[in-house]
């Protein structure tokens, strides 16, 4: 793809200019910058450092904002059993004007989803506006399984949805419950 | 100032002067994996959120060229070597072409008016036109003129602009394999005869034959980065 004729790269003010003819075919001169002025390094290295500050805030403060929006660490709550067929427990955090979604997971899979509008079960100490739920255990294997509960926190847009772990797991059994 | 460095027999950019080029073009490309893979990972793609490192990295070109004393003429937004540029891009631009349609023929992909819908037939040319302008100016006019203080003229400097601009279309395998190639013959073109206009009509006809030809399928959507998995 050589041509016949080439054009000069640009010189720099206040470098230094590089004639090699030998490094252009057909010897047309290449001026090309080997030193910069200490003034324009230093300027240079000053807009390095700035925007790899300014990008590094815009990084930390991107990450915040989508933990903000896709997260809620004021969930909180207690799963029980009632020893044989319900898992059901409370669940606080969520906004004043609506209802919690949780949803139930055996074995780490889905199993059903409730709203948390209910009175919280009795006993035990829990924060003002703790909402209480209830679900029926499915027909479940013979055997040891675990149970989770998690509360749906809907993100930013309404695109993202997150589940946020509901107190800890409760072990089940397939003909009853431990 | 530290001595200058000799590269295969040229004098290329003292030790410090390397260094900060090399620093200015990580710096670019930083910029660049922010906004593919963080901005539209984390924040949903939003375009408002986009235009934070775009406008960062294109402050910080405009900055770095005022710093060095780079002209427009410089940095290849000029005419006088318009032809010359054409006349080196003639050849590869139509190889690839060809290439282009011959796959479109054979899989029967011909579109010539999908690129973005409902783009008229003249919105389609002046908007690849643009848009190969622009990636061509921060490819050749920054990262090629940086590379040059690095490696000096030559295959390590077109083959680092190369590396780059493929790179910075991962994961999309097939993008990244034809930008890297169209990073290759641009490059060495811009070492020879600086024209961004003729290079940036080259890409923006290339974009466009390719879209038009090749099945979409293999281009995934022109997606680069995080948008790939989506």
């Amino acid at each position: 793809m050589s041509g016949p004729e080439v054009s000069r790269g640009g010189a720099l003010p206040g470098a230094a200019e590089v004639t090699n003819p030998a490094a252009t075919p057909g010897g047309a001169p290449f001026a090309r910058p080997h030193s910069l002025a200490p003034e324009a390094e230093r300027r240079i290295r000053r807009l390095l450092v700035a925007k790899a500050a300014l990008e590094t805030l815009f990084v930390v403060a991107l990450a915040a904002a989508f933990f903000h929006v896709n997260w809620n660490p004021r969930v909180r709550g207690a799963v029980a059993s009632d020893g044989r067929t319900r898992v059901e427990g409370w669940v606080a955090g969520g906004r004043a004007d609506s209802a919690l979604e949780v949803q139930l997971f055996v074995d780490g899979r889905f199993v059903a989803s409730a709203t948390a509008d209910g009175e919280p079960p009795k006993g035990g100490e829990r924060p003002a506006g703790a909402r209480g739920f209830s679900f029926a255990l499915p027909r479940l294997e013979p055997g040891e399984h675990e149970a989770r509960v998690y509360a749906v926190h809907v993100g930013g847009g309404r695109t993202r949805l997150a589940l946020h772990p509901v107190g800890g797991g409760v072990r089940v059994r397939g003909e009853g419950v431990e | 100032m530290s001595d200058a460095v000799i590269h295969d027999g040229e004098v290329v950019g003292d030790a410090e002067g390397r260094a900060l080029a090399a620093w200015e073009v990580a710096s670019v490309a930083v910029s660049t994996l922010v906004g593919e893979w963080l901005v539209f990972s984390l924040g949903g793609g939003s375009n408002a959120l986009l235009a934070f490192p775009v406008a960062l990295v294109f402050a910080f070109m405009f900055l770095s060229h005022r710093a060095r004393g780079e002209s427009l003429r410089d940095l290849g937004f000029r005419l006088d070597n318009f032809t010359t540029a054409a006349r080196l891009l003639v050849v590869p631009t139509l190889v690839m072409c060809a290439l282009c349609l011959a796959v479109g023929l054979y899989f029967r992909s011909f579109d010539f008016l999908k690129w973005y819908g409902g783009q008229s037939i003249l919105g389609v040319p002046a908007l690849g036109l643009a848009w190969g302008l622009v990636q061509q100016y921060a490819l050749q006019g920054f990262v090629n003129r940086r590379a040059q203080v690095i490696f000096g003229r030559g295959r390590r400097s077109v083959l680092l602009v190369a590396l780059l601009f493929g790179g910075l279309h991962l994961p999309n395998p097939s993008l990244t394999l034809v930008t890297f190639a169209g990073g290759l013959v641009w490059a060495h073109v811009y070492q020879r005869a600086p024209n961004l206009f003729a290079l940036g009509l080259s890409h923006g006809l290339m974009t466009w034959v390719l879209i038009s030809t090749v099945p979409a399928a293999w281009l995934g959507g022109l997606r680069v980065g995080y948008k790939f998995f989506t």
